[in-house]
């Protein structure tokens, strides 16, 4: 019987520090037949680990079409754990299960034409394999704009990408919440002051489109607010949650929300699924 | 059979495996391991505690420390004396950890022996009748056993294997006058319970209903009800350390009124009042294992209202759900306040 607790080992490639106290991490399976034959979709999570520290959910950030190379993680020091995995350097080794759960929907089977894709702070590494993803399949009709907000600039988070996705026809929003930027523009993005929600009176809302959201849950409220005043429906909006995740297959209990498991059935949720629990 | 047959057969069993069953003490029954025969209450009363430590262990290890799956030698269990009741939550069990390696591997070392005496032996009958308690004709078909007991009015026992190792330990002690019961899942041939699907219903969108208010006034939080529910079976994942080389990663019974249950890094916790955490335990009961087995899960044994500090009483709280409806939903709660 299959043991859907084993978790197997990987080696870090490659540490960048991202921010203060964020890191992130490439690694490699030590088993290269595992890797070769690993696949995730954008948005899922993988249990991160080290014997004594226990596990947490992790997004994979890094763009799924290379899965069977490497996994990337960005991971802030917020707690026991994770105060560990940021110490880690390239060569050392920790533990993963999965991917588990349901990411965001396919680019091509939502019924809208377009992207918006909204960030808020740690929120933003959950879209990023989204981003890497949709950047590859745009065209003069199909657009991606991204909103994101951060505290300030030291707290950015995967700057060296940005110009990438613009290159390829990304069109890209940052509003610190925290400290005025002394530039109209930081790593080639235009950048302004305030609430994540300010953007959407700053700069003209892509239509036709479906938006992508993850960030904190205060987040969530306002910035839907605004997405209802651009005339999005509630089921052209999706969210990405977080929740404290033992299992990752949907017994434990930890994670569960009304009927729904955000390990399990999230997670990413279809706004319309979920609004009555935010 | 009568009961010195039954006894004896008890006996034979005893010689292969090790046998827990309900044992009378006070006006209490508890389920304790046995030595002889005779000291199974056969009253028919609902154990205090309840049978989920034989097939869910409280503590146990899923990675040892090379952080592999431990090889482990499981007892051979008898759980003798199980009511209708309990085998409801144990095929609630069975479904959850379906694809769980450890419960599966203990589950196949542990022999089942239902048990009845007509209705469960408690003076409020009548509350449990309210709630999900038919004595169906073809109960037995939707429960999990090896063997059953049946205790007949004049103390005679009629038999039922409902496995094929049930059968196979009957025919080997020359049981020859049993019934064979074919397991056909937890749903009854009508489909789901429907009372059990307007209650999902009504429990999805309670956010709003007074009933949680009254009970988070009640409610203490203390999390007594989740260790002696039959049908609980939330977990956490913990690391021993036993030294800095030595870690092992274990499963231990978890408890969703505790803190820290539903907090993530940072500290924010989901569910921080008590409102949060007992509709939170609600939930799992009548929203997630309905809508996830079909079953309800709640198998009405009212034992977390046996250890309740608040005397809350799960069979009330159903009633005035059922009661409040979606329109007129605080009527049954100001009638209570009165």
């Amino acid at each position: 019987m299959k043991n859907p607790y084993l978790p197997q080992t990987v080696k870090i490639t490659e540490v960048l520090k991202e921010a203060p106290n964020v890191k992130w991490l490439k690694v490699k399976f030590v088993d290269n037949q595992i890797q070769k034959n690993f696949y995730f979709w954008h948005g899922q999570f993988a249990m991160l680990g080290l014997p004594g520290f226990l596990e947490a959910p992790f997004d994979i950030c890094s763009n799924p079409y290379k899965s069977t190379e490497y996994l990337e993680f960005t991971i802030r020091k917020v707690g026991r754990l994770t105060s560990e995995l940021v110490k880690l350097k390239q060569g050392d080794v920790l533990w993963i299960r999965g991917p588990f759960g349901k990411g965001w929907p396919s680019l091509r089977k939502i019924n809208k034409k377009n992207l918006l894709i909204v960030g808020g702070g740690c929120g933003f590494v959950p879209l990023r394999s989204v981003i890497e993803e949709a950047v590859e399949q745009l065209s003069v009709d199909r657009k991606l704009q991204i909103f994101y907000g951060c505290r300030n600039l030291e707290e950015l988070l995967f700057e060296n990408r940005y110009s990438s996705w613009q290159k390829k026809g990304a069109e890209m929003n940052i509003i610190f919440s925290q400290e005025k930027p002394k530039t109209k523009m930081v790593y080639g993005v235009g950048c302004s002051y305030g609430l994540i929600t300010k953007l959407f009176d700053e700069v003209k809302v892509v239509t036709n489109a479906a938006a992508f959201l993850c960030g904190p849950p205060v987040m969530f409220k306002f910035v839907i607010e605004q997405l209802k005043k651009h005339g999005f429906a509630d089921d052209d909006i999706y969210l990405s949650l977080e929740r404290r995740i033992a299992c990752g297959i949907g017994i434990c209990q930890h994670c569960a929300m009304g009927d729904k498991y955000v390990c399990k059935d999230g997670p990413v949720f279809n706004y319309a699924e979920i609004r009555q629990y935010l | 059979m009568i009961q010195k047959e039954i006894d004896k057969f008890l006996a034979v069993i005893q010689r292969e495996y090790r046998i827990f069953a309900p044992v009378a003490q006070g006006d209490k029954s508890y389920i304790n391991e046995i030595k002889e025969p005779k000291e199974v209450d056969y009253s028919g009363r609902i154990p205090y505690d309840p049978w989920k430590f034989l097939f869910f262990s409280p503590q146990e290890v899923l990675l040892n420390e090379k952080f592999k799956e431990p090889e482990i030698n499981y007892p051979k269990i008898c759980a003798w004396g199980i009511n209708i009741l309990d085998l409801k939550a144990l095929g609630v069990l069975d479904l959850a950890f379906e694809d769980d390696p450890y419960y599966q591997k203990r589950r196949e070392n542990i022999l089942v022996v239902g048990f009845s005496v007509g209705a469960p032996n408690l003076k409020n009958y009548e509350d449990l009748k309210l709630f999900s308690l038919k004595l169906e004709e073809n109960v037995l078909e939707h429960v999990p056993f090896d063997i059953f007991l049946e205790k007949l009015a004049d103390d005679n026992f009629l038999i039922y294997s409902g496995s094929k190792s049930g059968k196979k330990i009957l025919e080997k002690n020359g049981v020859k006058d049993y019934e064979n019961v074919q397991f056909a899942g937890l749903i009854p041939e009508e489909g789901p319970d429907k009372r059990m699907i307007e209650l999902q219903e009504k429990i999805i969108r309670s956010a709003n209903n007074p009933i949680w208010d009254k009970l988070n006034e009640t409610c203490l939080a203390c999390g007594k009800c989740s260790i002696v529910c039959p049908t609980c079976f939330c977990f956490d994942i913990n690391d021993e350390v036993i030294n800095k080389e030595k870690v092992c990663r274990q499963r231990n019974w978890g408890n969703c009124f505790y803190p820290e249950f539903t907090e993530i890094a940072g500290g924010f916790d989901f569910t921080k009042t008590v409102k949060q955490k007992i509709r939170f335990w609600y939930e799992h009961k009548f929203v997630r294992i309905p809508y996830e087995y079909k079953v309800p899960g709640c198998v009405s044994c009212l034992r977390c209202f046996n250890v309740c500090p608040a005397g809350i009483n799960i069979i009330e709280v159903l009633n005035s759900f059922e009661k409040s409806g979606l329109a007129s939903r605080t009527s049954s709660v100001k009638k209570k306040q009165k």
